[in-house]
């Protein structure tokens, strides 16, 4: 029987660009996360920890990315831990492993640089496919072979790359039958930073988020497996900080405003909380409505980490928000503005405008709306 | 605004502060030419509208002349209901103050460049570049009408201006929803944008701009230094590759090497054969040599004994062949020198002292010749040098005039003869007719008298004296009469001392004394010839001298020719020479064969002494030839001893003949091979060696590069790019969201104004009405109904006048000047009643109505006082205040009115 601990895609140094001002903080979020991984395999007491690539965002990130990770992965001493290189991090020349700030890693670490067999005492054999470039359209796995007739130790795989049942597998596809082909009792892997399993193909997925697309990351696996042949026992850990968040909910009406609310709230502490929001507003809808939407977005804005609010100017300038406008002047540039936005040629004298740009005539629209019902600029 | 006060130091001709102060109605400013009224003009653009610290030419200008002084100027204006006060200083340390009043009491808002730009904004005006220009003034463009500038702007009104007059127009048009509307839009739209439709320097669209340039060139520099390190990581990988596949080359290297060294081993020992060989082949060879030689040796000087002995026999013979020569010149030399010493050389000796005595006896007979003539020529020499000597006294002793003593008393005896003939001419004639005929005339002195008349000639002061009567004097007729008697004098005095010198009583002694002196040198030049024709006759030596040293010869010649026979002492010249030709005939024939007997014994002489060198010669080859044969039997015999025999040594010969055969023969064989044996193993080792040699000297290349390139990368990292990189593009995408917003924004807001623009345009076309109503008003009480309407175009600038008599519309250039510059003045004064609807605003002219005739002008003092009265503060400067007189308001005299009052 051998129990470990199976992560991956750390990322440490991520660029983490679409954060903007909070970078620096998602960034630092990464080692709480890490230090969170160590706890956990501590406190579940494995035999060893396999880090299925990624470690580093890339071979450039700072020095002090190098030496805190480092320091994080000391902190596993003396419970083994095996590193692979990734695609973001693969074991070239000059790479982030050859740095000296990473030289400080103690021995308990082993870091895999070459695809060939590692014994663990007499029952376990670990196949690491280690990543010596950044992209491949082989299979990194392919090397590891079948079992001896008398072999009798539990075989592990360790690869990073993409199962080929998922989409974009160009880059280091991996056959989703390794395990069965190369007689595996578990392929841990990485690359895939939403959790995963296909039999005994398992992604632990990222311990901690990195982006608005991926599917409930943040995790750390336990695993536990009996013997040779037998299912392997997997445990899922929450490992992550931050939760990041993407909604596109359609609002008619003030219910689904308070449903978007709840969801919200629903989603976690609003202080870990990454959210975008792109709101499909109905035609129809009432300015109270729109209103309600102003102040929950408000309120976001103050609360959650941080709020990506994506406003489609066309929704707005299409509603059916439009204020009656005193006579004169403003009402015949609004009629104007209006017969332009419907593809036709005003009257003289706005005739000249008629090619503006349809965007453009939309905004002034809106803002022309919205001076008259002397909404704030 | 309202101007109220204009304080002015250091500004041109005002050094000392001035002070003026203006009435809200009408101000005329009066003042000669150069007094400072338009200085007081360009004061209020410069404080205005200038920035403060403009060091424009200008500016500079303000100066007041020939100083550094720096020009101030404060001024206290209204506007808005508010009081103003704003002081600037230009050129050194300069400054600019806004003060506001407030309860009273000045308060300073703004300082430098704050104050510049808050006055424009009150006064509505642009920035301007180096200095203001009627477009950066705002309402004042229109509404100060000042001397250098243009009666009317190029193209258009400033913005201001036509929105002055718009808001007139709106304001009685528009809705007060409305006007908030089209407040916000410009609100909104001057966030972002100028009036004149640019981007504002201080919008948040610019600043946001110019950070994401900024940005976007400090990603740039980040990421192309990350793509350094990529670069770099390339090379590190291509040289690990590198180094790898050498290491690998080194590992095969070396063990080809150690192969190809156990090659070379052998190789080795096979050489070290092939030298035994070589050496055993080279001893036989050696040995067989020394045989052959010393067979040779033997057998050569067998040879040379012959040939020396041989020689000997022929040596021997030509030696005595040789002596027997030798003494055989000798006794035809001895011979030869017998017959010209004791034969020929006496009689030569004889020939010769014969000759000499002729000879003597020759050169005597010449000498005696030479002595009879020089003797003969010494004595006619004698005769004629008496002669000359005769002749010569002669001369001397004749005392007579020469030629040119002749010649100079002749002219002035003639010169006396013409100058006493115009005395005669020139004297005063003198008669006196007595009725008494006896009566005697006494004259003092005595004049010479006319023989015709009985005159008396006077040619000096002459006294007469009648006795009984008394005595008459008679001087000369001038001065020219007495020049001529003195010359006479002289003249006559030159000849009297001629003929005194010469004891001559008249002038023809003269002449024949000089007949006579020519004559006696006629004489003596003869005499003299002959004696140079002697001379002549003996040329070169002196004949004395020559005769002393012909009779030294004769004594000497004497003396030789005592020796000569009796008989030759009788012989003629012609027999002498024949004999001493004959002797002489004879002592060459002699000398001639005491050479020839010379010449045969110096011959016989060298054969001799040829012969006996050659003897010597043979003689010593004798020795020689014997020497040399001895020392080849000795060196024969020295050889031999090894060998007993010659036989010994021919076989000696054979044998080691036979031995080197046998030893090339196995070198031969040993040699067979050698390339593939012993010189490719060689070859191989050696390029093996320098291959290792080469891939260790690659191998260490590339570890140099490897070191280099992981210490660039690690320095590198060591900068922490990565994140700066991450964090910039992070803050640079936020920038370039909130950039993009913005612009959507500002373009809604200009397009939005735009289009809001051109319906207030439109409706604000009538702007020009109300402009022309007011001109109409005026132009044709001005122009006695010449003109009666004003056509504005669509930047309200005046076009034409229609003028009544044709009924046509004339263009504004068609008019006079003074009219023209009469209608511009409506107009600014049309303007300044619109845009003072709100508030009274300052309307300037500045010296532009010269042109107007004097009705012309008092009608135009009505419209003045009219718009000072109703609606604008106006002020004219003017040389003539006469031709305003009819206008209420306040004076100004420049400069004295602004002079401090002595309290």
């Amino acid at each position: 029987m051998v129990k470990f601990l199976h992560t991956s895609d750390w990322q440490m140094g991520m660029r983490a660009v679409h954060a903007g001002i909070k970078a620096k903080e998602v960034r630092d979020t990464r080692f709480d996360s890490a230090l969170r991984v160590a706890k956990l395999a501590k406190e579940h007491k494995v035999e060893f920890v396999i880090i299925a690539g990624d470690v580093f965002e890339h071979h450039d990130v700072d020095e002090v990315v190098v030496k805190r990770t480092v320091d994080i992965l000391n902190q596993f001493a003396p419970m083994p831990v095996y590193v692979l290189p990734g695609n973001h991090d693969p074991f070239v020349p000059g790479g982030v492993w050859h740095r000296q700030s990473w030289h400080r890693v103690e021995s308990h670490l082993t870091l895999f640089t070459e695809p060939r067999e590692h014994q663990l005492g007499d029952g376990v054999a670990i196949y690491p496919c280690p990543l010596t470039q950044k992209r491949s359209t082989l299979d990194p796995t392919s090397w590891i072979p079948r079992r001896s007739n008398h072999d009798t130790r539990i075989r592990i795989g360790v690869a990073h790359g993409a199962l080929d049942l998922l989409p974009d597998t160009m880059n280091f596809p991996i056959s989703r039958e390794r395990p069965e082909l190369s007689d595996l009792d578990y392929l841990a892997l990485g690359d895939w930073h939403s959790p995963l399993q296909h039999g005994r193909a398992v992604y632990s997925g990222t311990m901690e988020p990195t982006s608005f697309s991926e599917r409930d990351p943040g995790y750390a696996v336990v695993v536990e497996i009996l013997s040779i042949g037998e299912e392997p026992k997997l445990t899922r850990h929450q490992t992550r900080s931050l939760t990041w968040t993407e909604l596109n909910p359609t609002i008619r009406d003030i219910t689904d405003v308070e449903s978007l609310d709840g969801t919200i709230k629903g989603l976690g502490g609003l202080d870990s909380l990454l959210l975008r929001i792109e709101p499909i507003l109905d035609t129809e809808i009432r300015e109270e409505v729109v209103q309600r939407l102003h102040v929950l977005k408000d309120e976001l804005e103050e609360r959650t980490f941080l709020l990506e609010w994506r406003d489609d100017p066309r929704t707005f300038a299409n509603l059916g928000l439009a204020t009656p406008l005193p006579d004169g002047i403003l009402q015949r540039v609004d009629e104007a503005l209006s017969t332009i936005l419907e593809g036709r040629i005003p009257e003289d004298p706005a005739h000249a405008f008629a090619g503006e740009e349809r965007t453009a005539v939309q905004e002034a629209r809106a803002l022309l709306q919205r001076l008259a019902r002397g909404e704030p600029r | 605004m309202i101007l109220e006060e204009l304080t002015l130091t250091n500004w041109r001709g005002y050094r000392d502060p001035h002070t003026f102060r203006f009435a809200e109605g009408f101000n005329l400013v009066v003042g000669r030419n150069e007094a400072g009224k338009s200085t007081l003009f360009e004061a209020m653009t410069r404080v205005l509208f200038d920035r403060h610290n403009s060091r424009a030419e200008e500016i500079r200008l303000i100066q007041p002349l020939g100083s550094s002084l720096n020009p101030e100027a404060e001024l206290i204006f209204f506007d808005d209901g508010d009081r103003y006060k704003v002081w600037k200083r230009f050129l050194d340390q300069p400054d600019s103050k806004l003060f506001k009043q407030r309860g009273g009491t000045w308060e300073l808002d703004h300082e430098g460049d704050r104050a510049d730009l808050e006055l424009r904004n009150i006064l509505r005006g642009e920035a301007a570049g180096r200095t203001s220009k009627p477009e950066h003034r705002g309402l004042a463009q229109a509404l100060w009408y000042l001397q250098n500038e243009r009666p009317l702007p190029e193209k258009a009104w400033v913005e201001s201006v036509k929105q002055g007059l718009a808001g007139l127009v709106q304001h009685v048009a528009e809705s007060p929803e409305e006007r908030r509307v089209f407040e916000a839009i410009e609100t909104i739209y001057s966030a972002d944008f100028t009036r004149t439709g640019r981007i504002a320097a201080r919008s948040e669209l610019t600043q946001l701009e110019e950070e994401i340039q900024e940005d976007e060139q400090r990603l740039k520099a980040l990421l192309s230094h990350s793509e350094h390190v990529e670069s770099l990581r390339s090379d590190l990988e291509e040289l690990t590759m590198r180094s790898c596949e050498t290491v690998s080359h080194q590992q095969q290297g070396k063990l080809e090497l150690e192969k190809l060294t156990i090659d070379l081993e052998a190789a080795n020992a096979v050489e070290e054969q092939i030298k035994q060989k070589e050496k055993a082949a080279r001893l036989a060879e050696e040995s067989l040599s020394k045989l052959s030689e010393d067979q040779q040796n033997v057998e050569r000087r067998v040879k040379e004994i012959e040939e020396c002995n041989r020689a000997l026999v022929s040596a021997l013979t030509e030696s005595e062949r040789l002596d027997s020569d030798a003494r055989q010149e000798r006794i035809a030399a001895d011979r030869h020198h017998k017959m010209w010493k004791e034969e020929h050389e006496p009689k030569l000796q004889a020939g010769e002292k014969d000759l000499r005595v002729l000879l003597a006896l020759e050169r005597l007979r010449r000498l005696t010749l030479d002595k009879e003539r020089l003797q003969t020529h010494l004595s006619k020499t004698q005769i004629v040098e008496q002669e000359l000597q005769t002749a010569k006294q002669n001369l001397a002793e004749l005392r007579a005039p020469s030629t040119k003593e002749k010649d100079d008393f002749e002219a002035s005896l003639t010169d006396l003869r013409v100058v006493q003939a115009k005395v005669d001419s020139s004297a005063i004639r003198v008669a006196f007719q007595f009725d008494d005929p006896n009566q005697v005339v006494d004259a003092k002195p005595v004049s010479q008298r006319s023989s015709e008349a009985d005159e008396f000639l006077i040619t000096v002061s002459t006294s007469f004296t009648i006795p009984g009567v008394g005595t008459v004097v008679v001087r000369g007729g001038g001065s020219s009469i007495e020049e001529l008697n003195a010359e006479a004098v002289a003249l006559r005095l030159k000849v009297n001392n001629t003929l005194q010198t010469y004891n001559a009583q008249e002038s023809q002694a003269i002449s024949d004394l000089h007949r006579q002196r020519m004559d006696l040198e006629a004489n003596v030049r003869r005499v003299q010839g002959r004696l140079e024709e002697l001379e002549a006759e003996e040329p070169g030596e002196d004949p004395k001298e020559e005769l002393a040293r012909v009779e030294v010869g004769i004594r000497e010649e004497s003396e030789v020719s005592k020796a000569a026979p009796e008989e030759w002492r009788v012989w003629g010249g012609q027999k002498i020479r024949e004999k001493i030709a004959t002797l002489e005939f004879e002592k060459t024939s002699l000398i001639r064969l005491i050479e020839e007997e010379q010449a045969y014994e110096e011959k016989a002489n060298d054969t001799h002494l040829d012969s006996l060198k050659n003897a010597q010669k043979a003689s010593n080859a004798i020795s020689e030839f014997r020497s040399r044969i001895k020392s080849f039997e000795q060196e024969n015999t020295a050889v031999l001893k090894t060998y007993s025999t010659v036989e010994n040594l021919d076989s000696l010969l054979i044998q080691s003949e036979a031995h080197l055969h046998d030893a090339k023969e196995s070198l031969s064989t040993a040699k067979g091979d050698y390339e593939l044996r012993v010189e490719l193993p060689r070859r191989l080792h050696q390029q093996g060696m320098e291959s290792a040699k080469t891939l260790d000297e690659q191998f260490s290349q590339i570890s140099d590069g490897l070191v280099d390139r992981t210490a660039r990368i690690e320095e590198a990292a060591a900068q922490g790019l990565y994140s700066q990189t991450a964090d910039l593009e992070g803050a640079l995408q936020a920038k370039l969201r909130r950039l993009e917003v913005i612009q959507r924004r500002a373009a809604a807001a200009k397009l939005l104004r735009e289009i809001v623009g051109v319906y207030r345009m439109g409706q604000s076309a009538a702007l020009a009405v109300p402009v022309a109503e007011i001109v109409e008003n005026w132009l044709p009480l001005l122009t006695d109904d010449a003109y009666d309407s004003l056509d504005l175009g669509e930047e309200l600038l005046p076009i034409s006048v229609h003028s009544r008599r044709y009924d046509a519309p004339l263009p504004l250039e068609s008019l006079s000047y003074g009219t023209y510059e009469q209608v511009v003045v409506l107009v600014r004064l049309a303007l300044g009643i619109l845009l003072s609807s709100d508030q009274r605003n300052l309307v300037i002219i500045d010296d532009r109505l010269v042109n107007a005739d004097s009705v012309r002008m008092k009608r135009l003092c009505l419209i003045l006082e009219e718009v000072a009265s109703k609606s604008c503060q106006v002020v004219v400067a003017t040389c003539d205040d006469t031709r305003y007189s009819g206008i209420a308001g306040q004076i100004i005299r420049v400069p004295f009115d602004g002079r401090p009052s002595p309290n």
